[in-house]
C-alpha cells in the first residue's frame, strides 16, 4: 500500500486540486439551511435552525424597559416550538438596531444607534441561552467620531460596522470602523465628501453617509449605502417629515470600494436614502440589490461590461407615491426572488429578479400594521418577520404592533405558523433576526440527547 | 494506517473528483454562500487586480502569541522563536482534513506562495511559513514529517522555510487556538458521536516581524498574488519608517 501510495506523485494533491477546481466541481450544491443575506465567511447552519434570536428596544413601563436579546425556539418537534425560551436584558434603552454574528458564529455583535454602545453576546456555549459576553462603550472615541454603530459584517477575523452618524453635527457623514472578533478597536474608514473626496470618482454628489455594509470578494468589491443621521434617526417621524430642512438630511449614495485596500473607488448617485444591500449568489453575477426607503425604488447596483460599477434604477416598489417606505429586503439563493417589506403598508412584496434590469412584482401579502424585518431560510421554505423600526417612528397607538411572525413559503403562498407578541410578553419592539443551531457548535438539542 | 490516514483526502478526492467532473462540467446550479466562496477561491484566477504593494495599509489586527510546539523531526520551539524577526505565514491544520476547501486549500496556497517567492530568494529569506495541527492526538511529529514528504514539503521542511508543527497535547494547544481566535470543534452526528472530524473556519494569519497579526485570510482571500503583495506592502512598510 505504501508503495502504490508513493508512486502517487508527490504534488499530486495540487495538481488534482487545480484540475478539479479549473472546471468547476467545487460548484456542486449540497442541501443548507440557514438565513440567507450573511457575510460569505461565516460559518453556516446545516439542516434547520433551532433558535431565532431577537433584538428588541426597551419601551419605557414595559417589563423591566431595557433592549434584550430575545431567543425563540423554532426546532420543529420542539415542546417550546414558536415560544420565547429566554431573554437577556442588557439593562438600558439604546436605541438597540442591527446585529450581527463573528465569522465562527460564536458572538453575535449588536449595537445601541443613541448610545454607540455595541453588546457582544456569547451564543455558543449555550446557543439556547445566551449571556452577554464584553460591551464596548467607547466605540465614539476610538472611532475618531463615529457615531451610531449599525451593521455588523463579519470579515476573516474580524467585524467591520458601518456607523450612521457623527459625534460633530450628528448629521449623516460617517464611517465605517473595524474591530477584532475580541472586540478591540483596529482602524476607521471615512466616507467620502465633497470636502474630502478620498481619491474616489464622484458620479454626482459625495454625502459621506453611511448605513450597510455588503461585500462580493470575488471581484474585491466592498459596497456602502447611505440613511440619514443621529438628529433625524432620533426625532419624531411626524416632526421630522414636517421639518423641510432635517428632510433634506437623507442619503443619496451608493459607494464602491476596493475590499482589500479598504479604498472608496466610485461614489454612485442613488437619492432616496439606500438601506439594505443584498449581493447575488451566482458566481458570474456581479450586481446587488437596494431599496430607497423615500422613493419606494428597486435599485440595481452592477457591474458593466467595461468593468465599471454602475447604479439604475429598476422598479417601483408598490405605488410610490403613497410612501410604502420599503425597509429590509432578502435574496433567495437562486438569485431568482427578493422579498421587499414595506413598513407603511405593513406588506411584503415578492419580485422575480430572474431578469435583475427587469424584476417585477409576483406576490404580496400584508404582515402587520407596520413591518420592517425579514429574514428566510437558506431553502426559501421558511420566513420570519417583525415589526419595528425605530424607537420614535414607529407607528402610534393601535398600529403599533410589536411582533414576531413565522411563515411557510411554499411557492405560491405564505402560511402563517405562529406569532410572538412581544408587548402581550412584555419584550419591546422586535427588530432585526438572526438565526442559531446546535450543530454550529458540536451541540445536539437536548432532546437529541435523551433519545 | 497512519499514512493511510493521510493519504485518504487525496484518494477521496481523486474518486470523488472524476465522476463529478463529467457530470459537472457543464453544471449551472446555484451556489450556496459557503459554495460560492469557495468556488471563488480554489479557482486561482483572481477575477481583479490586486492593489499594488505599498498602495493601500495593513493596519496591526492583534499581538500574535506565542506557544510550545514541536517540529516534525521531533524539536521543541517556541513559536516566536519559530517566527525569529521574519514575515509569518501561519496556517492551522489537521492532516487527515477531507474538506478540499479547508485545510487542503491553505496547505495548497502556502506552497504555491511558497514557490512564487523562491523566485526571488532575497524576498523568500524575509518569509517563514508555519502550519500548526489541531488533531495532536493524531498528528504527531511522526505523522506530520509523513506528511510533509508525501506531499512534497520536506526539502521546504528541511531548510526550515517551512515547519509543520504539532504540540504535545491540548494542555499546550489550546492557548494558541485561543490566541488567534481559531475556533475549532470536534464534529458529532445526530445521536451526539463524534465523527472523528473537526468543524472549523478556515484561517490563515500573516504575522510581521513585530509579531504583530497584519491579515487574516479566509478561503475568500487565499490567493497567493494577494497575500505575496501583503508582505511586500509590509516590506515597503518597514522601509518607509527606517
Amino acid at each position: 500500500m505504501k508503495q502504490l501510495l508513493s508512486k502517487i506523485s508527490v504534488g499530486s494533491l495540487v495538481v488534482v486540486m487545480l484540475v478539479a477546481a479549473s472546471i468547476g466541481i467545487f460548484s456542486v450544491t449540497s442541501l443548507q439551511a440557514d438565513e440567507t443575506c450573511m457575510s460569505p465567511y461565516m460559518a453556516k447552519i446545516t439542516g434547520q435552525e433551532d433558535f431565532v434570536y431577537v433584538l428588541t428596544l426597551g419601551v419605557e413601563g414595559l417589563g423591566d424597559g431595557s433592549d434584550k436579546l430575545v431567543t425563540i425556539d423554532v426546532r420543529p418537534g420542539s415542546k417550546t416550538y414558536g415560544k420565547v425560551i429566554h431573554t437577556l436584558s442588557v439593562g438600558g434603552r439604546n436605541e438597540m438596531h442591527h446585529a450581527g454574528l463573528t465569522d465562527d458564529r460564536r458572538y453575535l455583535w449588536a449595537g445601541g444607534l443613541d448610545t454607540s454602545m455595541t453588546f457582544i453576546f456569547d451564543i455558543h456555549s449555550d446557543p439556547a441561552k445566551p449571556r452577554l459576553h464584553k460591551t464596548i462603550k467607547d466605540f465614539v472615541a476610538k472611532s475618531g467620531g463615529a457615531v451610531g454603530p449599525h451593521t455588523f459584517y463579519a470579515l476573516p477575523g474580524r467585524m467591520m460596522i458601518s456607523a450612521l452618524s457623527n459625534d460633530k453635527d450628528h448629521g449623516g457623514r460617517t464611517a465605517l470602523v473595524e474591530y477584532t472578533n475580541e472586540g478591540e478597536y483596529i482602524t476607521t474608514h471615512w466616507i467620502p465628501t465633497e470636502e474630502n473626496k478620498l481619491g474616489a470618482k464622484i458620479e454626482k454628489i459625495a454625502d459621506g453617509y453611511g448605513y450597510d455594509v455588503r461585500v462580493l470578494p470575488r471581484k474585491n468589491v466592498m459596497l456602502t449605502s447611505s440613511f440619514t443621521g443621529w438628529s433625524n434617526y432620533m426625532m419624531d417621524f411626524g416632526q421630522m417629515l414636517g421639518d423641510e430642512e432635517a428632510m433634506k438630511r437623507f442619503g443619496q449614495t451608493v459607494t464602491v470600494w476596493d475590499l482589500h485596500a479598504r479604498k472608496a473607488k466610485k461614489v454612485l448617485h442613488v437619492p432616496g436614502a439606500p438601506l439594505e444591500i443584498r449581493f447575488a449568489w451566482g458566481p458570474t453575477h456581479n450586481y446587488a440589490f437596494t431599496t430607497t426607503a423615500l422613493t419606494s425604488k428597486l435599485w440595481l447596483i452592477y457591474e458593466d461590461d467595461k468593468g465599471e460599477w454602475q447604479a439604475k434604477e429598476v422598479a417601483d416598489i408598490g405605488d410610490p407615491s403613497t410612501i410604502p417606505l420599503p425597509v429590509d429586503i432578502s435574496i433567495g439563493t437562486d438569485d431568482k426572488t427578493l422579498w421587499v417589506d414595506s413598513f407603511m403598508d405593513g406588506k411584503v412584496r415578492l419580485f422575480d429578479i430572474s431578469d435583475p434590469f427587469h424584476p417585477k412584482p409576483i406576490y404580496e401579502k400584508t404582515i402587520g400594521s407596520q413591518l420592517n424585518m425579514v429574514s428566510q431560510s437558506w431553502d426559501g421554505k421558511r420566513l420570519y418577520f417583525t415589526s419595528s423600526l425605530l424607537a420614535n417612528w414607529d407607528k402610534k397607538g393601535q398600529d403599533d404592533q410589536q411582533f414576531l411572525k413565522a411563515y411557510e413559503w411554499d411557492g405560491h403562498e405564505l402560511t402563517h405558523k405562529f406569532t410572538v407578541d412581544f408587548y402581550k410578553e412584555k419584550l419591546g419592539r422586535s427588530h432585526i433576526m438572526r438565526f442559531g443551531a446546535y450543530s454550529l457548535y458540536g451541540k445536539v438539542p437536548p432532546s437529541a440527547v435523551s433519545n | 494506517m497512519t499514512l493511510f490516514k493521510i493519504i485518504l483526502p487525496l484518494i477521496t478526492l481523486v474518486l470523488v473528483a472524476l465522476p463529478t467532473i463529467r457530470v459537472s462540467a457543464h453544471s449551472d446550479k446555484p451556489h450556496s454562500n459557503k459554495q460560492n466562496e469557495n468556488t471563488a477561491s480554489l479557482n486561482r484566477q483572481l477575477e481583479y487586480e490586486p492593489p499594488a504593494p505599498g498602495s493601500y495599509r495593513l493596519p496591526p489586527i492583534q499581538q500574535a502569541v506565542d506557544g510550545d510546539v514541536i517540529d516534525a523531526d521531533g524539536r521543541e520551539h517556541h513559536l516566536f522563536e519559530l517566527m525569529a524577526d521574519k514575515y509569518v505565514i501561519l496556517s492551522f491544520i489537521f492532516t487527515t482534513c477531507s474538506d478540499l476547501k479547508g485545510c487542503p486549500l491553505a496547505t495548497l496556497t502556502l506552497n504555491n506562495i511558497r514557490v512564487t517567492l523562491e523566485k526571488d530568494p532575497t524576498l523568500a529569506e524575509e518569509v517563514r511559513f508555519l502550519s500548526l495541527s489541531f488533531d495532536p492526538e493524531h498528528d504527531t511529529p511522526e505523522v506530520m514529517r509523513q506528511y510533509t514528504e508525501l506531499h512534497g514539503f520536506d526539502d521546504a521542511r528541511r531548510k526550515n522555510r517551512w515547519r509543520f508543527l504539532t504540540t504535545t497535547s491540548k494542555n499546550n494547544l489550546q492557548p494558541i487556538l485561543d490566541g488567534y481566535g481559531q475556533y475549532v470543534v470536534r464534529e458529532y452526528d445526530s445521536k451526539g458521536q463524534s465523527t472523528g472530524g473537526f468543524s472549523h473556519v478556515l484561517k490563515v494569519y500573516l504575522v510581521d516581524p513585530e509579531r504583530k497579526v497584519r491579515n487574516i485570510y479566509s478561503t475568500s482571500f487565499l490567493y497567493p498574488e494577494l497575500i505575496i503583495n501583503d508582505i511586500k506592502t509590509l516590506i515597503l512598510e518597514k522601509a518607509e519608517f527606517q
